[in-house]
C-alpha cells in the first residue's frame, strides 16, 4: 500500500493543507510547533479508519475556531493494483465517499469497503480504539508514543495477521480459529478444576477432595473408635487372665509371709538370750583383764629397777673415763699456747725483711726511669737538629712548584711557536742528474741535497741558474715574531729563576721535592721522641734524678720481695694453725667440762629414781597372789565365751539373723501384689463398663458405613483427578506447541530487526516474546529490560522493531509507516544512524516522517520534504 | 439316625458384614444376602434332617456390629430351631469380653461355644475352640482332651488356619490336625478358608455360604457331615447355598476387536443383577475402541451387582482414523504430538481430551 496525497480543509485549525504526490519511499514533513504535522497525521488516520458520522467530543474537536466549514479530509492510495480516493467530511453535512477501479461507494457503504482493503474493524466506543485498528497503530506511531514497546500497539488481529504471514513464511501451518478454539475449551475445561491464576484446585475437584479428606477423616475416626472398643475387650480379657494369675501368686505369697513371721519370733528370742549371755561374757573378761594387768605392772616394775640399777652402774663409769681426759685435754691446751705465741714472733720478723726488699725495689724503678727519660732526650735533640737543617735547606732553594710551572709554560709556548715557525718554512730536495755546484758546493750525480728554508733564500746553481725561494707567504713573520716573544718570555723566566736551561730549573725543583720528602719523615720522628717539646723532656729528666735521689742509697743486703713474699706467708700459715689448733682443744676443754656435769646430774636422777620403783614395787602384792587371781579370771571369761558361741552358731544356722528384713520384704511383696490386684480389678471395672457401652455403639457399622463413603468419595475423586490432569496435561501440551511454533514465528522478524540494531547498537541483540513482544536487548550473558533501557534507546529499538515487523507483513504489498516526532529523545549520533536505518528501510516501504527538527534531517536522504508554515493558517511548500 | 451323627458344617457367615465397595441399591441387595443365606442353610439342615448345626467362626463380622446386625441374625437363626445351632467364636468375633455371640441370645437352640465345655448330643460330643483372643497366636486344639475308650462320636470344631497353610488366611493360630486325629477324632470341622476344601476325609473348611472377596476359591457351599459311628470314616456332601455370582477375569486386549470379547464375556453373565465382577484390562486399544470399551463398561456397570475396574494396564494407541482426527493444523498437532511422545497416564487422558475437543469444534 501507498498514500499518494493527503489534503485538509477546514481541519482543527488548517484551512487547507495538501501533501501531493508524496513519494512511494521517504517522506519528510517538517515543520515548526504548531505548524500543524501531528493535525495531518490525525487526518490520515480519520479518513482511513474513522467513522464520518457521530458528533462525539472527538470529532467536536476536529473544527476550527470560529469557522463554520466542516472538517475535511482527502487521502488518496494505491493498494492491490488500484489507485482509491477517500473523502470524509465530519460533523456539518458529514459523508464518505470511496472512489477506485471505476466505482464509487458513499458513506457506511465506503466505510465497509475501507475496512475491508485496510483490514481494520468498526470502532466500538473511544476506549483501546487500536484494538480495531488491525496492524496500522503498529505501523503508524502518534507523537510521544514511540519510546513505548512496540507490543502496546499489538492487537489480536495484528498478531494473527502476523501469525498468518509468518506461518507460510517459515513453513508452518496456522492452527487458525480452530486451534484457538482447541485451546479455549481446553483452558475452560483445566478451569473447572484449577484456578487459572495459581494452579490450585478449585470448583468440584476441591471439593471432591475435601469430601475425600472429610471421608478419610471419619473413616479413621470410626476404626479408631473400633479399635479402642477391640482394645478394651483384648485388655479385658488380658487383664482377666492376669487376675486369676495374680490371685494364685497373692495366695502363695501369703505363706511367704506366715513363714517369715515365724522366723521372725524365732530369731528375736534368741537374739535376747544372746545378747544377754554378752553382758556375762563382758564381765568376764573385764575380771581377767583386770587380774593380768596387776599381773604385769608388778613385773614391770621388776624389771624397770633392774634396768635402773645397770644404767647407774654404767654411768658412774663414764664419769671416771671422762675426767681423766679433761685432764689429758688441759695438758695439749697449755703446749699449743706456747706454740701461738712462737709463730706470732717469726710473722712479725717477715713483715721487717719485706719493708727492706719493697724499698729495695722502689730504688732499681727510679733508676731505670731516669735513664730511659736521659736517652729520649738525646735522641730527640738529634732530630731537632736535622729538622733545623732541612728547613734551613728548603728555604733556600728557589725553585718551588709554581715557578717551574711556569717555566714549563713558557717552554712549551717556546716549543709551539718554533714548531709553527717551522711548519711554515719550504723543504727543497735536489737530486742531481749529472755533477752540479749548487751554492758552491759540487753535488756528484746521483747524489741528492735537501734545504729547509723559513726565509727567502736564494739557491745558485752554477752555470745552471738561480733558484729563490719564499716560503710561507705573508704569515711567515707573524709566525717569527710570535716565536721571538716566546723566546723572551722564556728567558724572562729562566734569569728570573737564575738557572740557564728547564732541565736545570727541573733538577732544582727535583733537589728541593726530596728536602720537603725527608723534612716530612724528621718531623714526625721528633715530634714521637719528644710530644710534649725538648724541653719539656729536660723537666722530665730533671724531675726523675731528683726522685731517685730521695729513694737514698741502694741497701745490698736486702733480700729480694719474691723471698720476703715467701717468708710471711709461710708465717702467716703458721700462726693460723697454731691459733686453730689452741682454739680447738679449749672448746674441746670446755666440751668435756660440760659431758661430764651432765654425767654427774644424770647420776643423782637415776639414783633417786631406782629409789621411788623400789618403793612401789614394795608396795604391790606378791607374785604368786597375782598370778593365782588371773588364772582364776581367764577360766570364768572363756565358759561364758563358750556359751555364747553356741547360741550364736544356733542364730546363724538358723539364717535368723535377716528374718526380720525377710518379713519385712514379703510383706511388702504382699502388700505390692495386693495393690497390683485393686489397681487391675479398678481397671477391670472400668474396662466393663466401656465394654457395655462399645457393644451399643454399632461401631463395626460405622466403620463400614465410612468405608463406603470413603470409597465412593474416592472413585470420584480419582475420576475427577484423572479427568483434571487430563485437562492441565492438554493444556500445557496445548501452551507448549504454540510456544515452540511461536517462537519458530518469532525468528523471521529477528532476523529482520538483526541489521538494523547491529548498525544502531552493535553487539546487542534483540530479545522478544514469543508473542513478538520487545524483552529487551542482549549482551552475550547479559540482558537488559526493554523498560530498563533509556528513552532514547526504547524509541529506537521501538522503531526498529516496527520497521522489521512491516517488512514482514508486507511481505507481499509494502505497508506504509507513519512516525510522527518520533525521535525526540534520539541524540545527534543515534540521529545520524536512524536517517540512514530510515532511508535504507524506505527502499523497501513507504515511510512519512513528521518532525519539527529541520536542520536534523539535513542527512535523511528523503525523495520528498514538505515544509510546514510556522503559522497555523499558511500552506505547504513541497519540494523534491 | 440310630448312633450316627449327621450334622452341618458351615463357617465363615460374617454376618454384619456391609459389602461397602458395592454402593446403592447393588449393595442393600448384597448385604441382604448375607442374612438370607442363613435362612437357605436353615431349610437344608432341616431337609437333611441333621442332629446339629456347627458354625466354626466367624458368625459375626466383628464383636463390634450393632443391635441392628444381630437382630437380624437372630431373625436369621429362629428358622433352624429346634435344631441346636453351635456358634464357635472366630478371629472376627473372638471370644473376649465384648464378644458379640454373648449378646445375640437368638433362643434355646442357640448355643454360642465361648469355652471349651463340649456339647453333648446321645452319640456325639461336640469339642469346641474357641479363638479367646482376636490374636492368638496359640494352636486353639491344643487343650483337646484325647479320646477315652467310652466316648462317642467325636467332633473338634476349629476356626484358624492349618499348620500345612503357607499364607493366605487371616488367622495366625496355626492348627495341627493331625495332632486332632492322633487324638482319636472323628472329625475337624474348620472354618476361616472362605473356599470349600480337605485336608483328609475328616478333616473339612466348609467355606463361606457367600462369597466375601473375588480372590476366595469355591465358597458357597456348606457340607453336609454324617459319621456312623465312632471311628468311621465320614461321608461329607458339598450343597451350595449362595445365591450371589463372584467372578474374576482379566483381558488382554490386542486390539479394538478385543472390546468385543469383553462385551461378550458380560453378556455371558446368566444372573447379572446377582453377580459382581472384577476385570483387569490390559493391552492397547485404539481411541475409538477406548470410547466404545467405556460404553461397554458402562452398561455392564449398570446391569451388574457390582463392577470393579483396574485398567491400569491398558494404554490408548491412537488408530489411523484416531491420528486423522488429531491431525489438526500447527500447534494443535504439535500439542497432539507431545502428547503421544510422552505415553503417561496423563497424556493418554489428555489425548484423548484432545481428540473430543477437537471433533466438538469440528461440528
Amino acid at each position: 500500500m501507498r498514500i499518494v496525497s493527503l489534503s485538509v480543509r477546514a481541519w482543527k485549525g488548517l484551512d487547507h493543507v495538501e501533501l501531493a504526490d508524496l513519494a512511494p519511499d521517504l517522506n519528510l514533513i517538517v515543520g515548526p510547533n504548531e505548524s500543524g504535522k501531528s493535525r495531518l497525521a490525525l487526518a490520515l488516520r480519520y479518513a482511513l479508519f474513522e467513522k464520518y458520522k457521530g458528533e462525539s467530543e472527538d470529532k467536536k474537536a476536529l473544527r476550527s475556531y470560529g469557522g463554520a466549514e466542516a472538517p475535511y479530509v482527502e487521502v488518496r492510495f494505491e493498494t492491490r493494483g488500484t489507485t482509491w480516493t477517500v473523502r470524509k467530511q465530519f460533523l456539518k453535512q458529514a459523508f464518505a465517499k470511496l472512489e477506485g477501479g471505476g466505482r464509487t461507494w458513499t458513506d457506511e457503504d465506503a466505510e465497509t469497503m475501507l475496512r475491508e482493503l485496510l483490514g481494520t474493524r468498526p470502532i466500538q466506543g473511544r476506549r483501546d480504539v487500536d484494538q480495531f485498528l488491525g496492524l496500522w497503530p503498529l505501523l503508524w506511531v502518534r507523537q510521544g508514543e514511540a519510546w513505548n514497546a512496540p507490543q502496546t500497539h499489538m492487537n489480536d488481529d495484528a498478531r494473527a495477521r502476523l501469525r498468518d504471514v509468518l506461518a507460510s513464511h517459515v513453513d508452518e501451518v496456522a492452527a487458525g480459529p480452530l486451534g484457538e478454539r482447541v485451546v479455549e475449551r481446553a483452558e475452560r475445561e483445566r478451569e473447572r478444576y484449577f484456578t487459572a491464576a495459581t494452579g490450585k484446585e478449585t470448583g468440584e475437584l476441591a471439593s471432591a477432595r475435601a469430601r475425600f479428606v472429610e471421608a478419610e477423616a471419619t473413616l479413621a475416626q470410626a476404626t479408631a473408635k473400633r479399635a479402642e472398643a477391640h482394645g478394651a475387650a483384648d485388655e479385658l480379657a488380658t487383664l482377666e487372665l492376669e487376675l486369676a494369675e495374680l490371685d494364685k501368686r497373692i495366695g502363695a505369697q501369703r505363706v511367704r509371709v506366715h513363714d517369715a513371721k515365724t522366723r521372725a519370733d524365732r530369731a528375736g528370742e534368741i537374739a535376747a538370750r544372746l545378747k544377754a549371755q554378752a553382758g556375762e561374757v563382758e564381765r568376764a573378761r573385764m575380771q581377767s583383764d583386770l587380774a593380768a594387768a596387776a599381773l604385769s605392772k608388778r613385773s614391770e616394775l621388776s624389771t624397770t629397777l633392774a634396768q635402773l640399777a645397770g644404767r647407774i652402774e654404767d654411768e658412774t663409769t663414764t664419769l671416771r673415763s671422762m675426767r681423766t681426759a679433761h685432764s689429758v685435754l688441759v695438758t695439749r691446751e697449755a703446749q699449743a699456747t706456747n706454740g701461738a705465741e712462737a709463730a706470732n714472733t717469726a710473722l712479725e720478723a717477715a713483715h721487717a725483711n719485706q719493708l727492706r726488699a719493697r724499698r729495695r725495689g722502689h730504688l732499681e724503678e727510679a733508676t731505670r726511669r731516669e735513664r730511659d727519660a736521659r736517652d729520649r732526650l738525646e735522641r730527640a735533640r738529634g732530630h731537632e737538629t736535622r729538622v733545623a737543617a732541612l728547613r734551613s735547606q728548603l728555604a733556600e732553594s728557589r725553585v718551588d712548584e709554581t715557578q717551574i710551572r711556569a717555566l714549563r709554560v713558557a717552554s712549551e709556548s717556546l716549543a709551539k711557536a718554533g714548531a709553527a715557525l717551522a711548519a711554515a718554512s719550504a723543504s727543497l730536495r735536489f737530486v742531481a742528474e749529472r755533477a752540479v755546484v749548487v751554492d758552491g758546493r759540487a753535488i756528484a750525480a746521483g747524489e741528492e741535497r735537501t734545504w729547509t728554508c723559513d726565509a727567502p733564500t736564494r739557491i745558485v746553481l752554477e752555470g745552471v741558474g738561480a733558484l729563490d725561494v719564499r716560503p710561507g707567504g705573508g704569515d711567515l713573520d707573524a709566525r717569527r715574531a710570535k716565536e721571538q716573544a716566546a723566546r723572551h718570555s722564556m728567558a724572562a723566566e729562566l734569569e728570573r729563576l737564575g738557572v740557564a736551561s728547564l732541565a736545570e730549573a727541573e733538577e732544582r725543583f727535583a733537589h728541593r721535592t726530596g728536602l720537603a720528602a725527608q723534612l716530612a719523615q724528621a718531623e714526625p720522628l721528633l715530634a714521637d721522641a719528644a710530644p710534649e717539646g725538648v724541653d719539656a723532656l729536660e723537666d722530665e729528666v730533671r724531675a726523675r734524678t731528683t726522685a731517685r735521689a730521695a729513694l737514698g742509697e741502694a741497701d745490698a743486703a736486702a733480700p729480694s720481695i719474691a723471698d720476703t713474699d715467701a717468708g710471711l706467708a709461710a708465717a702467716t700459715e703458721e700462726v693460723a694453725r697454731t691459733r686453730a689448733e689452741r682454739d680447738a682443744l679449749r672448746a674441746e676443754l670446755v666440751r668435756a667440762a660440760d659431758a661430764i656435769a651432765r654425767v654427774e646430774s644424770a647420776l643423782n636422777g637415776l639414783t633417786l629414781e631406782h629409789a621411788a620403783v623400789r618403793a612401789r614395787l614394795e608396795a604391790l602384792p606378791s607374785q604368786e597372789m597375782l598370778t593365782a587371781a588371773v588364772d582364776g579370771a581367764r577360766t570364768t571369761w572363756l565358759e561364758a565365751r563358750e556359751v555364747e558361741g553356741a547360741l550364736a552358731a544356733e542364730h546363724a544356722n538358723l539364717r535368723l539373723s535377716d528374718a526380720s528384713l525377710e518379713l519385712d520384704q514379703e510383706r511388702r511383696s504382699f502388700e505390692r501384689l495386693e495393690s497390683e490386684r485393686s489397681s487391675k480389678q479398678a481397671r477391670r471395672v472400668h474396662l466393663e463398663a466401656t465394654v457395655r457401652i462399645h457393644g451399643a455403639e454399632d461401631l463395626h457399622e460405622r466403620v463400614q458405613r465410612a468405608e463406603a463413603e470413603r470409597e465412593e468419595r474416592a472413585v470420584t475423586l480419582r475420576s475427577l483427578e484423572a479427568r483434571a490432569l487430563a485437562a492441565r496435561e492438554l493444556t500445557s501440551a496445548l501452551h507448549a506447541a504454540r510456544r515452540e511454533v511461536q517462537t519458530r514465528l518469532v525468528a523471521p522478524v529477528l532476523e529482520r530487526a538483526r541489521p538494523y540494531l547491529e548498525a544502531l547498537l552493535p553487539g546487542r541483540k534483540l530479545r522478544m516474546d514469543e508473542n513478538w513482544g520487545v524483552i529487551g536487548l542482549g549482551t552475550g550473558d547479559t540482558e537488559e529490560d526493554f523498560h530498563d533501557l533509556s528513552g532514547g534507546a526504547r524509541e529506537q529499538v521501538s522503531i526498529l522493531v516496527r520497521i522489521a515487523l512491516a517488512e514482514v507483513l508486507g511481505a507481499e504489498e509494502p505497508l506504509p509507516m507513519v512516525l510522527d516526532d518520533c525521535l525526540v529523545n534520539t541524540d545527534r549520533v543515534r540521529q545520524g544512524e536512524m536517517m540512514r536505518i530510515l532511508y535504507r528501510a524506505s527502499r523497501r516501504q513507504q515511510i512519512l516522517l513528521f518532525s519539527c527538527h529541520d536542520e536534523g534531517f539535513d542527512r535523511l536522504g528523503e525523495t520528498r520534504r514538505y515544509e510546514l508554515a510556522p503559522t497555523r493558517r499558511e500552506g505547504v511548500r513541497s519540494g523534491g | 439316625m440310630a448312633k450316627g451323627l449327621r450334622f452341618l458344617h458351615t463357617a465363615d457367615w460374617q454376618l454384619g458384614l456391609k459389602l461397602a465397595f458395592v454402593p446403592g441399591d447393588a449393595g442393600a441387595v448384597a448385604r441382604f444376602q448375607r442374612f438370607e443365606v442363613v435362612e437357605r442353610i436353615a431349610s437344608v439342615a432341616k431337609a437333611r434332617n441333621v442332629d446339629a448345626v456347627v458354625v466354626a467362626g466367624d458368625v459375626l463380622d466383628d464383636n463390634a456390629i450393632g443391635e441392628d446386625s444381630l437382630q437380624r441374625a437372630r431373625d436369621a437363626m429362629k428358622p433352624f430351631a429346634p435344631i441346636p445351632v453351635l456358634l464357635l467364636p472366630g478371629n472376627h468375633d473372638a471370644a473376649t469380653p465384648d464378644c458379640a455371640l454373648r449378646r445375640l441370645r437368638a433362643g434355646d437352640h442357640v448355643h454360642a461355644l465361648l469355652d471349651d465345655a463340649p456339647f453333648v448330643l446321645p452319640h456325639a460330643r461336640f469339642h469346641p475352640c474357641p479363638l479367646r483372643q482376636r490374636h492368638d497366636r496359640d494352636d486353639p486344639t491344643r487343650a483337646l482332651p484325647r479320646r477315652e475308650a467310652t466316648d462317642p462320636i467325636l467332633v473338634a470344631v476349629a476356626h484358624g488356619a492349618l499348620i500345612d497353610f503357607t499364607d493366605g488366611l487371616e488367622s495366625k493360630n496355626l492348627i495341627d490336625w493331625r495332632a486332632i486325629l492322633a487324638k482319636g477324632y472323628d472329625y475337624l470341622a474348620l472354618g476361616d478358608w472362605h473356599g470349600t476344601l480337605s485336608f483328609d476325609p475328616r478333616v473339612w473348611y466348609s467355606g463361606a455360604p457367600e462369597a466375601t472377596r473375588f480372590k476366595e476359591k469355591r465358597p458357597g457351599n456348606v457340607l453336609i457331615v454324617e459319621i456312623d459311628a465312632p471311628g468311621a470314616v465320614p461321608r461329607v456332601e458339598e450343597v451350595p447355598v449362595a445365591r450371589t455370582l463372584w467372578i474374576e477375569r482379566r483381558f488382554d486386549l490386542a486390539d479394538d476387536a478385543a472390546v468385543d470379547e469383553v462385551a461378550s464375556f458380560f453378556r455371558s453373565i446368566a444372573l447379572p443383577s446377582m453377580t459382581l465382577v472384577s476385570v483387569e484390562l490390559a493391552g492397547h486399544v485404539s481411541l475409538g475402541g477406548r470410547t466404545k470399551l467405556d460404553d461397554v463398561l458402562a452398561t455392564a456397570r449398570e446391569t451388574l451387582m457390582h463392577l470393579r475396574v483396574d485398567d491400569g494396564g491398558l494404554h490408548d494407541r491412537p488408530s489411523d482414523e484416531d491420528l486423522r482426527a488429531l491431525a489438526a493444523d500447527g500447534f494443535v498437532g504439535r500439542a497432539a504430538e507431545l502428547l503421544r511422545t510422552l505415553g503417561t497416564r496423563e497424556a493418554e487422558d489428555a489425548l484423548r481430551l484432545l481428540h473430543r475437543l477437537l471433533l466438538d469444534a469440528r461440528r
